[in-house]
């Protein structure tokens, strides 16, 4: 099945039994890293209100409990907002940043790509207290949603910046040159020749920076008002233990942020082409 | 990069003459990381050294005094700043050796597979964070998978209370977390491996053990120094999962810094977190010639 990576030497068990033990290892890997999420998607539907074995009887009573959740849908509409918000910024400014970063060399540059990579790298918990001291003690300002989008943008610029300027990376600059020298201005060149080829980078750096955004925790935390975010909602009912709409709402959350997911994965690979 | 910036000079004059404008295009985005990022940071390293009556503002006098209490109050401080590093160290260590074997055996996996496994590897990742820690209340917990399995097979009457809200379940769950990062990045760095040196220590009569110390370990390391980055420092920070899952007993300097400020003790809370803060630059100024940010999302 699969074209042998190493020249095999001699075939006898005392060799295969490795492989079997390391692909054994491998499916116990899997196991552990999707245990959770098989344990919330199966509990939501199930009818016990607490995780017990055996399992009760099918219910899709947990997601009709959700829809009624005024307070949750409430939470969801200010996400939507904030990620938005957060993803079409960041996914400008990081785009316009990762060209010179790729494209030309400057003194320093090893320190401008730390730089500007630091927020992501910093554990949030960090800028969150920074920025609400910047916002609270120092500005006076009022937290709100739009506290939220600031601290969210910090975040999600470097990633557009990691995604992009993977994908200018395999670019063939010869395009570029080509359009100029045949007498395309800088500006057509780009709508003509660059955009279109980086686009599906850009796009999959959107989506991922909309997926991250969407679910940003510990940022938010600090810098939000009154209002909720999703996360922010899921924080106040996880504190009190185990309940079954959580698991609803889980399981929901995994078929879409997947579906994004590969919509991303989809869009970068289209770059083999 | 280099490379490319000189085929795009040679190329095309016009190209060329483009260059110093691109240069435009990282004013907005190091605007924010100013804005909203360094000056914040500074201002938090500002608020550790002002002790003020008043909530607002920044009068007040310019004091070490929060940083006495870090170091010394009682200890307590330092004694969680300590432990937190010690348990991030543990749980580092354990994504590695967990995390080697399976990143080993995604490598050795054909070329179509390899891309599936590393798509499943990294997906868990992108689901609910807060959701996934809570998964594992459900699965260690007193009423929990674990227990009531084990109680409907009859192999315990009472539940294992160990399993959750302590220092175990904090490192398993720190674990889940963020082991795809190790795998990913030990993946890398056995795919970058020159394989024909391990078949050549072999021919030699070297040892399976000694092939891997001497040989694969070595050209892996870049690997375990991004662990660090993508594992160690986020674990420091990590303020949910102890919350969550660590009980009395996994209390984390995240916990400590968070009562700070939920107690509005900025100046305070900014020295915490300024230690922290210190603590991780210098591990990244240490490592910056071992890591190649950018290179690891490559990939």
């Amino acid at each position: 099945m699969s074209p042998e990576r190493f020249p095999r030497r001699s075939p006898r068990w005392a060799l295969r039994l490795p492989r079997l033990l390391l692909a054994l290892y491998g499916l116990l890997g899997f196991v552990f890293l999707y245990l959770p999420i098989a344990v919330l998607i199966v509990f939501s539907f199930n009818s016990s209100a607490v995780i017990t074995f055996p399992l009760q009887h099918f219910t899709l009573s947990w997601y009709r409990e959700l829809r009624e959740d005024f307070v949750l849908l409430g939470a969801v509409r200010n996400s939507i907002v904030v990620t938005v918000v957060t993803t079409v910024g960041a996914t400008l400014v990081g785009t316009a940043a990762a060209f010179p970063l790729v494209r030309t060399g400057f003194r320093m540059k090893r320190m401008v790509n730390l730089f500007l990579l630091l927020p992501i790298v910093i554990p949030g918990i960090l800028t969150g207290i920074a920025l609400l001291i910047l916002f609270v003690p120092v500005l006076n300002l009022t937290l709100s949603l739009n506290t939220v989008i600031a601290g969210q943008i910090v975040l999600a610029g470097p990633f557009v910046v990691l995604v992009v300027a993977s994908r200018l990376y395999g670019f063939n600059q010869q395009l570029e040159a080509a359009a100029m020298d045949l007498g395309a201005t800088p500006w057509r060149t780009f709508w003509h020749v660059t955009f279109p080829l980086i686009l599906p980078g850009v796009l999959a750096g959107a989506l991922i920076t909309f997926t991250l955004t969407f679910d940003e925790f510990i940022v938010t935390f600090f810098t939000i008002g009154p209002e909720s975010t999703l996360p922010m909602y899921i924080w106040s009912l996880v504190k009190f233990g185990v309940t079954p709409k959580l698991n609803a709402l889980a399981s929901i959350i995994v078929v879409l942020t997947l579906g994004t997911l590969l919509t991303a994965n989809s869009l970068l690979r289209r770059r083999a082409r | 990069m280099r490379a490319a910036s000189n085929v795009a000079v040679h190329i095309s004059p016009r190209v060329g003459r483009a260059i110093p404008r691109l240069l435009w295009g990282l004013l907005p985005l190091a605007t924010i990381d100013v804005v909203l990022f360094v000056i914040p940071m500074v201002f938090m390293a500002l608020f550790s050294f002002r002790f003020s009556e008043e909530l607002l503002g920044l009068v007040g006098r310019w004091t070490v005094a929060h940083y006495v209490k870090v170091f010394t109050s009682e200890g307590i401080y330092l004694r969680i700043l300590v432990k937190t590093i010690v348990i991030a160290v543990v749980a580092t260590a354990a994504c590695l050796l967990v995390g080697y074997p399976f990143a080993y055996f995604i490598a050795n996996a054909s070329r179509r597979w390899q891309s599936v496994l590393l798509t499943l590897v990294i997906m868990p990742f992108w689901t609910s964070y807060l959701l996934r820690v809570y998964a594992w209340t459900a699965i260690l917990g007193d009423r929990g998978l674990i227990n009531e399995a084990l109680r409907f097979f009859g192999v315990t009457d009472q539940p294992l209370s160990f399993l959750l809200f302590n220092v175990f379940s904090e490192i398993v769950v720190f674990v889940y977390l963020y082991i795809p990062y190790t795998v990913l990045a030990i993946y890398a760095s056995l795919e970058k491996m020159d394989r024909s040196l391990v078949l050549a220590a072999m021919d030699l009569g070297a040892t399976p053990v000694q092939t891997f110390l001497r040989i694969v370990l070595p050209q892996t390391l870049p690997g375990v120094y991004a662990s660090i980055v993508f594992v160690f420092i986020p674990i420091l920070g990590e303020y949910v999962t102890p919350t969550l899952v660590g009980g009395m007993s996994g209390v984390l300097i995240t916990n400590l810094l968070v009562n700070q400020i939920h107690a509005l003790e900025f100046g305070f809370g900014a020295a915490i977190a300024f230690v922290m803060a210190t603590f991780v630059l210098m591990l990244l100024l240490g490592l910056r010639r071992s890591v190649d940010l950018e290179r690891l999302y490559v990939a």
